[in-house]
């Protein structure tokens, strides 16, 4: 049962996302709309055996699969490609569909070199208070992660435009306002959970302040990721920078919050309390 | 196989002979009659578009070239040296040129999707009248299958292959409907007009009209529904516009980037300029705004011309799955070979089944009926499956209708005519 579910299971996810990926990268050279749809029905039955792995996984330890960084990881791949099947249900897009599946395996592939087996988790992990917070933080920097995405795809499809190199790219990719309303649903989104996940654990921390050690161990970086995404939600919904500025906003401020995200990660595992 | 086709199109004959040959929906019922009048003519589909005028026709015995060259002359109304430039396909060649039409493959712009609605009105109205059999039946549905196979599994009808539609891929790239767009027309000349319609055709649904006579720029607004404005375009219509179509005919800019600058200042969403004026319309040093998006008629001819390369890319593939296709219908055809001594087994163990129930049934309570019609009907299914599979084997095997023959005999009674008849179209089916 351990080496299934610690082994081989992640391995038969890597192998399956790596099926995924050939299978979009031949879409996008070569369109063909019955394949794509077989390809989205694969997408939906990848996401299947994710979550049933994950929910053997969950009763296995009586835990949510947070238990270590690398389920962390693995548990935001999982939410990453939940999120881009949620959108492609809405837009069909063969090239974005490839770098959401990259980031799944990067955090699969971190998962497994991190380490998913765990031996002695940080005993404030196991309260159900840090398992909202952790699945809502986690949820909260997915979608920011797709708002990345749609960030980088607007970046793209100008350069292909202003530099009118009509090939593969330019008929691949979702139309410049599908990308911008979808990055600013996945603000949105991710903002409102990093808030929930934020407010929640301040106030039980408020609450738990006489007892045992507070499992908020990392309360700069999540306060700094709070701070990241509430700018770059408020830049969005004023629509101060316009809609390409914001796009590469967007693209930083998201690499900035995975940063925050692994800082805080590895403050829970490795770091003291804050 | 039984299946011959004879036509013109837009690579064999010229637009004045096309216009003669093309068959006027009115006149359509008629021919059609006629055709399948005829004593060697079992199923006809006439197809007449602007680019061809073609016969597919399911005859009992093959027709003789020169009279069939004679029948497609009479029908289209073309004297007989005319319809010496008719191409003429047989058989397995006819198919594959119906299904290379459903594609778009020998269409004059490769991939293109009318034609896919010409063959299914085509068919449909010859359906309607009765002109079709079970051959063209399955003929027909298979290419339209088959049309719409290639345009799924290949890109060869993506991507526009006009200047003006080209123009339209080019807004759908930046915005996803263009009915909530503002639309700034700038001259009221014909190409302005025509890429309104255009743009109309794909949603655009708000627009103003400036023009240098205001008097045109009305007349042009109150065509559309668009509001006046004032020429050159002053700064709030450059801020209130998504999508400027330029066709002027001015010597020099009418956009030009200073004024323009002050209306892009504080832009915060895309403007998408089409410059379909020569000289250019549109200032080019605007382009270097972050938000601006500029196209001059170089540039859509540029996006057909990488359409078209890429259609043609794409036909490759498309023949591949046109082949593939050929042989399956050749394939269905070839079983399909056996269809009257299936037809004379089936109808005789049937009536042999029906008889003995009646026989039988004073035997049985009345309740065990239906039991018994049950096990009648599963008995003879089964020995007519454990045949047909054996006749089908040989006739696609090795192209052995000696079972065929046989059956047809060993059930066919005492209708000798019958048996005659049978014989006679196994042994045509044979020697095509």
């Amino acid at each position: 049962m351990t080496l299934l579910l610690y082994t081989l299971f992640p391995c038969l996810m890597l192998v399956v996302f790596g099926g995924l990926f050939s299978l979009w990268m031949m879409l996008y050279h070569r369109p063909d709309e019955h394949l794509e749809k077989l390809a989205v029905r694969f997408g939906w039955i990848t996401l299947g055996v994710f979550a049933a792995w994950l929910l053997i996984l969950s009763i296995a330890q009586r835990q949510l699969p947070i238990l270590t960084a690398g389920q962390i990881s693995v548990f935001l791949a999982f939410l990453v490609w939940m999120d881009q099947l949620l959108v492609e249900r809405r837009i069909s897009q063969r090239f974005l569909t490839v770098l959401p599946i990259i980031i799944v395996t990067v955090l699969l592939l971190t998962g497994i070199a991190t380490g998913l087996r765990h031996t002695t988790a940080p005993v404030e992990l196991h309260s159900p208070w840090s398992a909202v917070h952790i699945v809502l933080s986690t949820a909260g920097v997915a979608m920011l992660f797709g708002s990345g995405v749609y960030g980088a795809g607007a970046i793209l499809l100008r350069r292909v435009l202003i530099r009118k190199q009509f090939g593969r790219l330019f008929s691949a990719l979702p139309s410049m306002d599908d990308m911008h309303r979808l990055r600013a649903l996945a603000v949105y989104h991710g903002w409102l959970l990093i808030t929930i996940s934020f407010a929640s654990s301040t106030l039980f921390m408020f609450i738990q302040r006489a007892g045992t050690p507070s499992f908020f161990s990392h309360l700069h970086e999540m306060f700094a990721l709070w701070l990241a995404a509430t700018l770059l939600a408020l830049s969005e919904n004023r629509n101060w920078l316009g809609d390409q500025r914001q796009a590469k906003l967007t693209v930083a401020l998201t690499a900035l919050m995975f940063l925050l995200l692994a800082g805080s990660v590895t403050q829970i595992f490795f770091g003291g309390q804050s | 196989m039984k299946i011959e086709m004879i036509g013109l199109n837009h690579r064999s004959a010229g637009l004045s002979l096309r216009e003669r040959a093309a068959v006027s929906p009115e006149a359509l019922p008629d021919l059609l009659q006629r055709l399948v009048g005829h004593p060697n003519i079992e199923g006809a589909v006439v197809l007449s578009t602007c680019n061809r005028a073609e016969l597919y026709l399911s005859p009992t015995y093959h027709f003789d070239e020169a009279e069939l060259r004679g029948l497609y002359a009479d029908a289209c109304g073309l004297t007989d040296d005319e319809a010496q430039t008719a191409y003429v396909y047989r058989d397995s060649a006819a198919v594959n040129q119906l299904f290379r039409v459903t594609s778009g493959l020998d269409s004059q712009m490769l991939g293109e999707i009318q034609i896919l609605a010409q063959v299914k009105t085509a068919y449909g109205t010859a359906l309607e009248l009765a002109g079709t059999n079970a051959i063209l039946n399955k003929l027909f549905t298979h290419a339209i299958f088959c049309g719409k196979k290639v345009r799924t599994r290949t890109a060869i009808s993506q991507g526009a292959v006009s200047v003006a539609y080209a123009a339209i891929e080019l807004a759908q790239r930046l915005f996803r409907k263009l009915d909530e767009k503002n639309i700034l027309l700038v001259g009221a000349g014909e190409t302005t007009r025509l890429a309104a319609k255009y743009l109309a055709d794909a949603g655009g649904a708000n627009w103003r009209v400036s023009n240098r006579t205001q008097e045109r720029a009305s007349e042009f607004a109150s065509t559309i529904g668009a509001q006046v404005a004032s020429f050159p375009p002053a700064p709030e219509d450059l801020s209130w516009a998504d999508i400027v179509v330029c066709a002027t005919a001015a010597p020099g800019a009418v956009i030009q980037a200073e004024p323009a600058k002050a209306a892009l200042r504080s832009r915060k969403r895309p403007l998408l300029f089409l410059d379909l004026a020569v000289p250019r319309d549109v200032d080019p040093e605007l382009s270097r705004h972050d938000e601006v998006y500029l196209y001059t008629v170089d540039d859509f001819q540029e996006l057909v011309a990488a359409n078209i390369k890429s259609r043609e890319k794409e036909a490759v593939r498309a023949e591949e799955i046109v082949e593939k296709e050929v042989a399956e219908f050749s394939e269905w055809y070839r079983q399909n070979r056996i269809a009257p001594s299936l037809q004379q087994l089936q109808s005789a163990l049937e009536s042999i089944r029906l008889t003995e129930l009646e026989n039988q049934a004073k035997h049985f309570r009345p309740e065990d009926l239906s039991e018994l019609d049950k096990f009648s009907k599963s008995l003879m299914k089964k020995v007519t499956s454990l045949i047909v599979a054996n006749m089908r084997r040989a006739s696609t095997d090795g192209s052995d209708l000696t079972l065929a023959r046989a059956i047809a005999v060993a059930f066919a009674g005492k209708d000798q005519q019958a048996i005659e008849e049978i014989l006679e179209k196994l042994n045509h089916e044979l020697s095509h």
